[in-house]
């Protein structure tokens, strides 16, 4: 009997969820296709023409700003030969033309010019560029789907929402990127870093003892406001609690949104804490007092993945706090980062060992499993700090998605 | 005092490739600037010009420096368990000019790394650099432009 790649039995995952090219392609083809895939921030566009190059799964995409305000998203790949038709990661442009025999398309992405003479009954209409179903915004995210009979983002976020709120709708004026993306190549699965992302404060103790070492950590994991959350749809997330908040200039800028009524009591208290989160499937942030950034995992190959990702923070926020973030995700999640460095070493070893393992092999991830968990006054479910089971429930999706 | 700008780099270089990163230290001006711009895929012109102003890959103090030395140091950070065996070549060395005690130096760079039995890389990029020639040489800034657009994993001084 072939057992699932997912079993709910002993809770365990196969090796080959991270290593196959053959599941690679088919996820691409479940998991990619159906989900909402997270293509750019909102502050990347200041006027009509617009665009930028990003990836949907492994589509090279273009996410393109219309005259009347909506967004197209529409794959980067000429409809004749597969040329790319755009070369540069963000610009202007009403209309894109393929290098390699000129075909021409507007950014909507249709098909308007084909300089050859056409044979007789072409029919340019059947030639548009490969679209996205449909192109959707929660707060400042863009994201779209393929999938014509997928739920709507809102649906699809779900309880989620609240705390992507947390990050995006601390002060009225919304949020914007840094200009310039840090760009890591990341010599694993995607589904590794975005695992660790949403269920995963146990790794900090081994990765990151480094840190610990020199003082940068300040975590009360038995507090109450210290948990794993996860919806059904996949999405999960860590908040720690820290053990006292260290007053600085960006916790005076918090208790000054409070005090105005941008932020409720309790956002004002989770915002004092570590909050790493996975919106399923690849778009993670990573948010400490003073630092977040927004990233996603683009899949290239079963071992490759090219990490994106951007200094988040509020339009309206003082300069020196921007200033102050944009340092610190530079400092600790970036190429360079002392944070990030470790993690990246550790996946890089940890692909190439699933790698050279029997097909049969399996991960564990039974911690968790049957805990007793208190209610606790946030939305989704709720889970101890230790416990696997967000991340079993991230796979759980991945399966359902993925099918037998 | 090191006889020309050229020997200060070797010299340099030769510092960090034997991780002697204290040493190093001792070179830099307390009011070091040393950062790396992201690269962009975009026009020259353009990339050039929003340079500042984009995210970059280092942004770094001297203290913020000795801080990641440190972390080195704790013997905890995965990323140098054991130590990554590193070779820089610096080459291109032009002194561009010299003002207000400040010598200007552009050179390049081609960082060697290998760890883990096999795995190789090699980092490629030029750095800009102001140094301050007294009775010791300080580095009070440097500019890194690395050739790569998606970067691996870079733990190492440039």
């Amino acid at each position: 009997m072939i057992r699932p790649l997912v079993d709910a039995g002993d809770r365990t995952v196969s090796s080959r969820v991270f290593t196959d090219p053959e599941i690679f392609a088919r996820e691409q083809a479940t998991v990619f296709a159906k989900s909402w895939l997270y293509l750019g921030h909102r502050s990347q566009f200041t006027r009509a023409g617009d665009f930028i190059q990003t990836f949907a799964g492994t589509m090279p995409l273009l996410l393109c700003l219309n005259d009347d305000g909506q967004f197209s998203a529409f794959a980067n790949v000429c409809s004749h030969r597969g040329g790319r038709i755009c070369h540069i990661e963000h610009g202007n442009a009403s209309k894109f033309v393929c290098p390699y025999h000129n075909w021409a398309y507007n950014n909507r992405g249709d098909l308007i010019a084909v300089p050859r003479q056409a044979s007789p009954g072409f029919d340019k209409s059947r030639w548009n560029l490969w679209k996205a179903a449909r192109v959707s915004a929660y707060r400042d995210l863009l994201f779209c789907t393929f999938s014509e009979d997928a739920a709507s983002l809102d649906e699809y976020l779900g309880e989620m929402k609240w705390y992507l709120d947390l990050l995006l709708n601390g002060s009225r004026a919304g949020t914007e990127v840094s200009g310039g993306t840090h760009r890591s190549a990341v010599r694993c699965n995607w589904k590794i870093p975005a695992e660790q992302f949403g269920s995963d404060n146990w790794h900090f103790q081994g990765v990151h003892g480094s840190m610990g070492r020199l003082g940068a950590r300040n975590e009360n994991p038995t507090s109450d406001d210290s948990f794993h959350a996860w919806m059904a749809q996949g999405h999960m997330l860590i908040c720690v609690a820290p053990r006292n908040e260290v007053p600085t200039p960006y916790t005076a800028y918090l208790n000054e949104l409070k005090a105005k009524g941008e932020i409720s009591d309790v956002q004002r208290k989770l915002l004092g804490c570590t909050i790493v989160m996975t919106v399923f499937p690849n778009l993670s942030f990573v948010y400490f007092p003073g630092l977040c950034s927004l990233r996603v995992w683009h899949p290239r190959a079963p071992g490759e993945t090219d990490l994106w990702s951007w200094a988040l923070y509020n339009k309206d926020a003082p300069d020196q706090v921007k200033d102050s973030i944009r340092k610190q995700v530079t400092r600790m999640f970036s190429p360079t980062g002392m944070l990030e460095q470790d993690d990246l070493e550790v996946w890089s070893r940890l692909e190439a060992n699933l790698m050279s393992m029997p097909s049969t092999h399996r991960l564990c991830y039974e911690f968790g499993a049957g805990e007793e968990n208190p209610p606790r006054p946030y939305p989704g479910i709720t889970a101890s700090l230790q416990s696997d089971t967000p991340a079993f429930a991230f796979y759980q999706r991945w399966a359902e998605l993925i099918g037998p | 005092m090191i006889d020309g700008v050229e020997q200060l780099l070797y010299h340099e270089a030769h510092l960090l490739d034997s991780g002697l990163f204290d040493d190093w230290l001792k070179l830099l001006a307390p009011d070091l600037r040393y950062w790396a711009p992201v690269r962009a895929e975009v026009a020259r012109a353009l990339e050039r010009e929003d340079e500042a102003a984009r995210l970059p890959l280092f942004d770094e103090t001297k203290a913020s420096l000795g801080l990641r030395i440190r972390r080195l140091d704790t013997g905890l950070a995965w990323v140098a368990i054991p130590p990554t065996r590193t070779r820089r070549f610096i080459s291109n060395i032009v002194v561009v000019g010299e003002a207000d005690g400040l010598v200007h130096v552009r050179s390049n760079f081609m960082l060697f790394r290998s760890r883990s039995f096999r795995e190789e890389w090699v980092v490629v990029g030029c750095r800009e650099d102001k140094w301050f020639r007294s009775a010791e040489w300080l580095l009070r800034e440097r500019k890194i432009v690395l050739d790569h657009c998606t970067v691996a994993n870079m733990p190492e001084f440039l």
